[in-house]
């Protein structure tokens, strides 16, 4: 198998779920496709270095994520307006279901980048805090505490007694 | 109460369940990443260009990337060039685009989400707050200028609006540089915009020099003059941090000689410590000057010719960089008045006398006038017995009235200004030679003639071509 085909069939394999980290981290379908896009062109660039038979799917991953990162920052400069914060307002008690379920995708889009990356590294690809630290490239500690502190938003979001959250300290 | 990292999970899998893989995505990725390789083989090829000619500066080379990665047809913009745009936007269509009192011209690529617009705004007059009159003159947007925002585009201010489709800047005294783009193209208006580059960025001949080597992530500010008797014309760079450059070009009595330039630059421009040598190959001294700490400043300075020095000062921050900047600027002349190649014969300090009475030759030699704040070049034409001659003037000092009544005393002449061509002031002198000063933007001219030529006066001086304005916005 050549070195493009191969490309061609991990995309095939692959490509949706990197697709959806990518719509996570980056907020919308449009960018995730330009984000994508690009981190598949550096993996495509570096296909025959990439050790054969290791999985190219963490790299990727990583690229993605840390792309969405920097784009993210990027015009986080040019908006200072407040839109990359949640609402402070909690919502009614009763949400639940599917609406529950929509405030917490409006509310990861608008944490910081880096802490709507843990996030998503953590708990869409239940990834470790060592190998969410590994990817974003920081500690575990920042990895804890980014956590900690995007679902404490995202619980003061939906208006949930944050005593009564267990926070998954452990690794899995 | 609901288990946030449980209802998290559950709601970043609705979100995305119904994603799949974009269709052509492997092919549009192994033919971006060919694309992106090219690109990256031309730019080498570029460099190695730029380094064979070794005029044109490599840092300027090595960042044009127009034409190259993108399939989208780029084109230069009114004198600006555009280095980046997304791919697959096809032609553009060219246009006025004039806003807030300013001339402007317009490229748009694509339309409505999809379009991408580049609009380069000039004003010839160098008012400052460029972009803050773009602002005010877009339809729709109040003068107030609420829901506008403050960015940066390479350093400079810059005006954005919430929705990140719109980035207006100064990119430089006159010249307002905007992009506009559709909602597809959002996060390339960074990129587009950083694209941007007038196609000389060094600012152009300044004062009979140009830069060829300027550290990167320093903008061009502005060309400013300082009038007064002792004033001075100068060609400004800043950067993030304090980092900044100046280049002063200092003409008349105060550039008589090297020693004379040290003590102007003592008392005018804070030089406190200073070492005599050569700089250039000219005499002049190295120098330390400005204040404590961030004002702490490096100079070289140097006497060109007598009449003209220059003083080139940098920040504490850049004194590393000063000796190549120095090395970096080279002798320039401005545009040619025609845009041909002036014939030297009939040329005085780059000014083209293009008519002359039949007979007159060129008496060989110049002579030169110091005053304080400008300095002359004097030429003459004779036939043995009808002469007559042009003074070309440069100086901080040309627009200030009180430098035209000094300089023309002792000379009668009309009570007002001419309005019929060519226009400007008449003269007589004491030996009843006709004469007729006028001014541009840089230089000063004063045709004098012969009594015997009086009635050639009106078509030699119509005739004089001045070069244009060294600095272009």
């Amino acid at each position: 198998m050549s070195g493009h085909e191969g490309f061609t069939e991990f995309v095939a394999a692959r490509g949706a779920n990197l697709f959806r980290i990518a719509h996570l981290t980056c907020g919308s379908r449009d960018e995730a496709e330009d984000v994508l896009q690009s981190a598949l062109e550096k993996a495509y660039r570096s296909w025959g270095r990439l050790h054969a038979g290791s999985d190219p799917e963490p790299y990727v991953r990583r690229i993605i994520v840390n792309t969405a990162i920097s784009r993210a920052r990027r015009r986080a400069i040019l908006r200072i307006f407040l839109t990359d914060s949640p609402p402070e307002t909690p919502a009614p008690d009763s949400l639940s279901g599917v609406e529950l379920r929509q405030v917490l995708i409006a509310g990861l889009r608008g944490l910081p980048p880096h802490q709507r990356a843990v996030l998503v590294l953590r708990f869409f690809e239940d990834l470790t805090e060592a190998q969410t630290a590994e990817i974003l490239r920081c500690s575990i500690g920042a990895v804890k505490s980014q956590a900690s502190k995007g679902l404490a938003r995202l619980r003061a979001l939906i208006g949930a007694d944050l005593h009564e959250e267990e926070f998954p300290h452990a690794e899995r | 109460m609901p288990n946030v990292e449980h209802e998290l999970r559950l709601a970043m899998v609705e979100e995305t369940s119904a994603l799949g893989v974009p269709p052509g995505l492997a092919h549009r990725v192994a033919q971006g990443a060919n694309r992106e390789r090219r690109a990256r083989r031309t730019a080498v090829a570029l460099v190695a260009a730029a380094v064979l000619a070794t005029a044109v500066p490599g840092y300027l080379t090595v960042t044009d990337r127009s034409g190259v990665a993108s399939p989208t047809q780029a084109v230069g913009v009114d004198g600006v060039k555009v280095g980046y745009l997304p791919p697959g936007l096809g032609a553009p269509v060219l246009e006025r685009a004039d806003a807030g009192g300013l001339r402007g011209t317009g490229a748009t690529w694509g339309a409505g989400d999809d379009l991408v617009r580049v609009t380069v705004y000039r004003d010839p007059t160098f008012h400052t707050g460029g972009a803050e009159r773009v602002l005010g003159g877009i339809k729709g947007t109040p003068e107030t200028l609420p829901g506008v925002l403050v960015a940066k585009v390479r350093g400079r201010g810059a005006f954005t609006r919430a929705e990140g489709d719109d980035l207006v800047w100064e990119e430089r005294s006159g010249l307002v540089l905007r992009v506009t783009v559709g909602v597809r193209h959002r996060d390339a208006l960074r990129r587009i915009a950083d694209g941007l580059t007038p196609k000389d960025p060094t600012g152009g001949v300044f004062q009979g020099l140009r830069f060829t080597y300027v550290p990167p992530g320093l903008h061009l500010t502005d060309p400013s003059t300082v009038v007064d008797p002792n004033g001075w014309t100068e060609l400004g760079w800043s950067g993030d941090n304090g980092a900044s450059i100046r280049l002063l070009a200092v003409r008349g009595v105060n550039a008589a000689d090297a020693e004379t330039l040290l003590t102007w630059a003592r008392t005018r421009q804070n030089l406190h410590t200073a070492t005599p040598e050569k700089v250039r190959g000219k005499p002049g001294y190295r120098a330390d000057g400005g204040g404590r700490g961030a004002s702490y400043s490096r100079m070289r300075l140097w006497l060109e010719k007598p009449g003209l020095g220059y003083v080139v000062e940098v920040n504490q921050g850049l004194a590393t960089t000063l000796d190549r900047i120095v090395k970096g600027l080279v002798p320039a002349e401005p545009p040619s008045p025609s845009g041909k190649p002036s014939t030297p014969g009939n040329t005085v300090d780059h000014v083209a006398v293009a008519s002359l009475p039949p007979g007159l030759r060129r008496v060989a030699g110049e002579t030169t006038r110091l005053g304080r704040g400008w300095s002359a070049k004097i030429a003459r034409w004779s036939d043995g017995s009808r002469d007559m001659e042009v003074t070309v003037v440069r100086g901080a000092v040309l627009h200030s009235s009180q430098w035209v009544d000094e300089f023309l005393r002792g000379q009668k002449r009309e009570s007002a200004r001419t309005r019929r061509p060519p226009m400007g002031i008449r003269t007589t002198d004491q030996d009843g030679r006709r004469g007729i000063f006028f001014e541009t933007s840089e230089v000063a001219v004063h045709v004098k003639v012969d009594p015997a030529l009086a009635g050639e006066l009106d078509r030699i001086a119509a005739k004089i071509r001045v070069p244009p304005p060294s600095y272009r916005p």
